[in-house]
């Protein structure tokens, strides 16, 4: 069976600007994709090469059997039935929300026309607001209005361009389930890009962290997390340190926190120098643990708190403590790390400066 | 119960010193001043309505049966040939240089609002000079194809004054029409292309519509503009209103007359600025997101974009290089001749009437401004808007409209100084420039007003507070802060007003003191006898200073271009 879009080799740049660079993915039907990535990282504009709004320097887009992209040939986007949801949802001002939805619908005849959007609007429970003006709905509502249009042509694949960005936190969380259930319930296959992780963790099947133009891993969210594929997935996905170490044998590695076991993700001779993905809940606070800690920072999050903790030998981790036990900056607290895969990368793989985006929390520090 | 007797004695007294604290509070200067201003406004609106209302028999009978079926179906037929016209040139240019790419696009984007620097009656006396009879265009054609048996159209007809209004006022639609296709967004026309619709589709189903709102409103201020044209239509002896309240003035003195006239004219000025307001009031919600289309521009290829080359190149050519050259040549032809001291005593006094003209309306202004600023009520942004209203008078209308209050007025002071003083005289403020600098005060306050208030806009509360907790109050916060400020506004005010006053022709005409004649009112003596080449030399001069306000349009529109 055909995947349901298939992106291979696919590079673009402007005037010399390397934007994409050898991107490859494919989504199956009926799986909601998204692109993660820093703004800046070529993600949009990936999405709108999909969409047929940019063209491409080389590779092949294909949409369920068709090409839509290859060397010299690009379809117009009009004609590829590929569905989009803008970020700014551009939903027409001059015409009412039945309309906008049943814009994209000229070849239906009316009586089948007007049935197929309304059940639309129930489906994004705007049945009621048929009649109204985009300017006379919510920021919420509009966004459902847009998704509803995007649909009404049953295309063969969705867009989603960064679609919850222009909404307050608080919506954004209930409409990206709202979104993935309606998806889900009409079974299309949908791309969504967002620079917003716990989005991409609500909705997709398949995650792709991008950055800098190149597709640095597509996986699920759970792979993503917890065994990022390098460096920069690690530090743009979650939160945690990396810790320098030593490999001791081909199940143990010896670093701040003293001697970790477990299955490494990926093999490492004996001796060989090595930096260890440490995330936040990997360290169990005990206060009878031998091994002690110095509190450098302190964020309190609700549930939990997050430490930022000196080891002996000067290194630095988070870990996440639950918030009823406070500790001061300074003190000394008893740790215990508890891994068992051990995600381990050869020194020099990792990313040399990895952007500051976690809160303000350095990667790897030294205290 | 004499306790609660007091309670209210007390509460009453209470309310009633707070209801005169609050009209004390009320009438404080800045109000008193929007409101005379606004009164001086209402006056000669009042005066011509009250005449429609109280219609004088005998003349009324005589403008219907004679007068008024020609007028209105001339008016009729040019509104509607200048609109069409407009709309043609200006949606059609504002969409090849606002949303497509082509060669010469950036050049012509902006070269295209040059013809707002040439007076309609400058480019009408052009064009008749140019295609008369015993023009070049037509001489050249006789002597070229002598036996052809055909000739060319008559320029002095429906058709030709409608080239050239159109010619002279489609910017006004292409301004409008542009900014909207270039602030809607390129996702609207994104969105329609992957909902199944070619490019052509997508502007027909949405990029029009969409920018709808904005063309009308530039329409809208086409067709005010064509309805208060005087120069151009009597260069070309086509009777429309205003010609026609002129000649009931001057040609058979009769002011009531006039008056009634005006009184038509004005009922069908107020349905179109009613008409604008309601289109205003959609444009609101139909906000591009901003994007703009300079990314994905539509590229013009092969002969489409040959065809939006010449397209734009025939209408700049057409509407203004040519006008220009020509104006040129005939300065040339006449400038040993013309150019003296009966020029520069033209020009001085144009300049005069000017300047002065910008320092008050920019003062009156400035003093609405801020009573703006200081009263955030209805009551005062309802007075800045009747103030502001002049702009919808024909200046036919309002010479009229101010003559006749203006002459009551005289009546009654010489009257009075005859009885008090033994002083007389028949008139003491008809035949002064008073007259004259009040109806420029009512016509063109809002050109004054609108780039002031903008800047005061601009310093709001929190700024006057910021700089009060640091210490800076009273003058030295006028001076430090405010007039800081407000420079920019204020110059390109006074810069605006000084040259609407500079090319205004009817007011001046009709209400100017023996010898004071402009610029503008020489064009008007000199093209009603024909005499095009010795009017090139004031309106070279006249599109020379019409340059300045559309370069300041033009770094305006750059700016927000480029935001």
């Amino acid at each position: 069976m055909h995947p349901a879009l298939k992106v291979e080799s696919l590079s673009k740049g402007y005037d010399k600007q390397i934007v994409i660079s050898d991107v490859t993915f494919s989504l199956q039907e009926g799986e909601i994709g998204c692109l993660l990535g820093p703004s800046g990282s070529g993600k949009t504009t990936l999405l709108r090469t999909i969409a047929g709004f940019e063209q491409v320097l080389s590779g092949e887009i294909w949409v369920e059997n068709s090409k839509v992209v290859s060397r010299g040939f690009s379809l117009p986007p009009e004609k590829r039935q590929i569905g989009m949801l803008f970020q700014d949802y551009s939903l027409f001002p001059h015409l009412t929300v039945f309309e906008n939805v049943g814009f994209g619908l000229r070849s239906m005849k009316n009586p089948q026309k007007k049935g197929h959007i309304f059940d639309l609007l129930v489906t994004v429970g705007l049945e009621e607001e048929a009649r109204k003006y985009p300017h006379e709905l919510s920021g919420g509502q509009q966004q459902r209005v847009a998704l509803a249009r995007a649909l009404a042509p049953r295309p063969r694949l969705l867009l989603l361009d960064e679609p919850f960005s222009n909404l307050d936190v608080t919506l954004r969380e209930r409409l990206s389930m709202e979104v993935r259930d309606i998806i889900k319930e009409q079974h299309t296959t949908a791309l969504m890009v967002t620079h917003n992780q716990q989005e991409a963790f609500a909705i997709a099947d398949r995650i792709g962290v991008i950055s800098e133009g190149q597709l640095q891993q597509w996986d699920s969210a759970h792979v993503i997390y917890h065994i990022p594929a390098n460096g920069f997935v690690a530090a743009f996905v979650g939160e945690g340190a990396l810790l320098p170490g030593t490999v001791v044998d081909s199940r143990r590695v010896e670093c701040g926190l003293g001697i970790l076991e477990g299955s490494f993700t990926s093999p490492c001779p004996t001796g060989c120098s090595v930096d260890i993905l440490i995330r936040p809940e990997d360290i169990i606070h005990e206060d009878d643990s031998p091994l002690k800690a110095m509190v450098t920072h302190k964020t309190f999050r609700g549930p939990n708190i997050l430490y930022a903790l000196c080891l002996p030998n000067g290194d630095s981790v988070l870990a996440l403590v639950p918030s009823h036990h406070r500790h001061n900056v300074g003190q000394k607290i008893g740790i215990r790390p508890q891994v068992e895969d051990i995600v381990v990368y050869t020194r020099g793989e990792v990313c040399a400066g990895i952007p500051d985006i976690h809160e303000g929390h350095e990667f790897q520090v030294h205290c | 119960m004499p306790q609660s007797e007091a309670l209210h004695r007390r509460n009453a007294a209470d309310f009633s010193f707070f209801a005169f604290r609050n009209i004390i509070h009320r009438i404080d200067g800045w109000r008193v001043a929007a409101t005379a201003v606004a009164g001086l406004v209402a006056v000669p609106l009042f005066v011509i309505i009250s005449s429609l209302l109280s219609p004088t028999r005998g003349i009324w009978d005589h403008l219907v049966a004679n007068v008024l079926p020609g007028i209105l179906t001339n008016t009729a037929w040019l509104v509607l040939g200048v609109s069409l016209g407009t709309l043609l040139l200006g949606v059609s240019l504002g969409w090849l240089t606002g949303a497509c790419d082509f060669p010469g696009r950036k050049t012509f984007s902006w070269a295209l609002l040059l013809p707002l620097a040439m007076p309609a009656y400058v480019l009408a006396f052009i064009y008749l000079g140019l295609f008369d009879f015993s023009g070049p265009v037509q001489k050249a054609f006789r002597t070229y194809f002598p036996q052809s048996g055909f000739s060319l159209p008559d320029i002095r007809s429906t058709a030709g004054v409608i080239t050239v209004m159109v010619l002279a006022l489609y910017p006004y639609v292409y301004m409008f029409a542009r900014s909207a296709f270039m602030t809607q967004g390129k996702s609207s026309l994104e969105a329609a292309r992957t909902l199944g619709l070619t490019p052509t589709g997508a502007f027909f189903r949405v990029c029009l519509p969409m920018a709808r709102p904005w063309i009308a409103g530039g329409l809208m201020l086409v067709i005010m503009e064509t309805l208060a044209d005087f120069g151009a239509v009597s260069i070309f002896n086509f009777d429309t209103f205003t010609t026609a309240i002129y000649k009931a003035w001057f040609g058979f003195f009769s002011i009531t007359a006039a008056a009634q006239l005006s009184s038509v004219l004005v009922f069908i000025v107020f349905s179109v600025i009613l008409l604008e307001q309601l289109s205003r009031r959609r444009m609101r919600y139909t906000q591009g997101g901003g994007l703009g289309l300079e990314t994905s521009r539509i590229k013009l290829v092969g002969r489409y974009s040959w065809g939006a080359f010449l397209f734009s190149l025939s209408v700049l050519l057409a509407a203004f290089v040519l006008p220009c050259i020509q104006l040129l040549l005939w300065t040339v032809e006449v400038f040993h001749l013309e150019f003296g001291n009966r020029y520069f005593g033209l020009v001085g006094k144009t300049l005069f009437l000017a300047s002065i003209a910008a320092l008050v309306i920019c003062f009156v202004a400035l003093v609405l401004a801020y009573a703006k600023r200081r009263h955030k009520d209805k009551y005062t942004f309802g007075l800045t808007r009747v103030a502001t209203l002049g702009y919808a008078l024909p200046g036919t209308i309002l010479a009229v409209g101010i003559f006749i209050p203006v002459a009551k007025l005289d009546k009654v002071i010489v009257h009075w100084m005859n009885a008090l003083f033994g002083y007389e005289a028949s008139t003491i403020l008809q035949g002064t420039l008073i007259i004259v600098f009040t109806a420029y005060l009512v016509r063109f306050m809002i050109t004054g007003f609108n780039p002031i208030d903008s800047a005061t806009q601009r310093i709001t509360p929190n700024i006057d507070e910021a700089s009060r907790l640091m210490g800076v109050k009273g003058f030295s916060l006028l001076r430090r802060i405010h007039i800081p400020m407000l420079r920019n506004g204020l110059l390109t005010a006074l810069i605006l007003v000084f040259v609407e006053v500079m090319k205004e022709m009817p007011i001046t005409l009709m209400t100017r003191p023996f010898g004071w004649d402009t610029l503008a009112v020489k064009i008007f003596e000199l093209t009603s006898e024909g005499e095009w080449e010795r009017s090139a030399l004031p309106a070279l001069a006249l599109v020379f200073t019409g340059l300045v306000p559309v370069i300041l349009l033009m770094r305006e529109s750059e700016k927000n271009s480029s935001r």
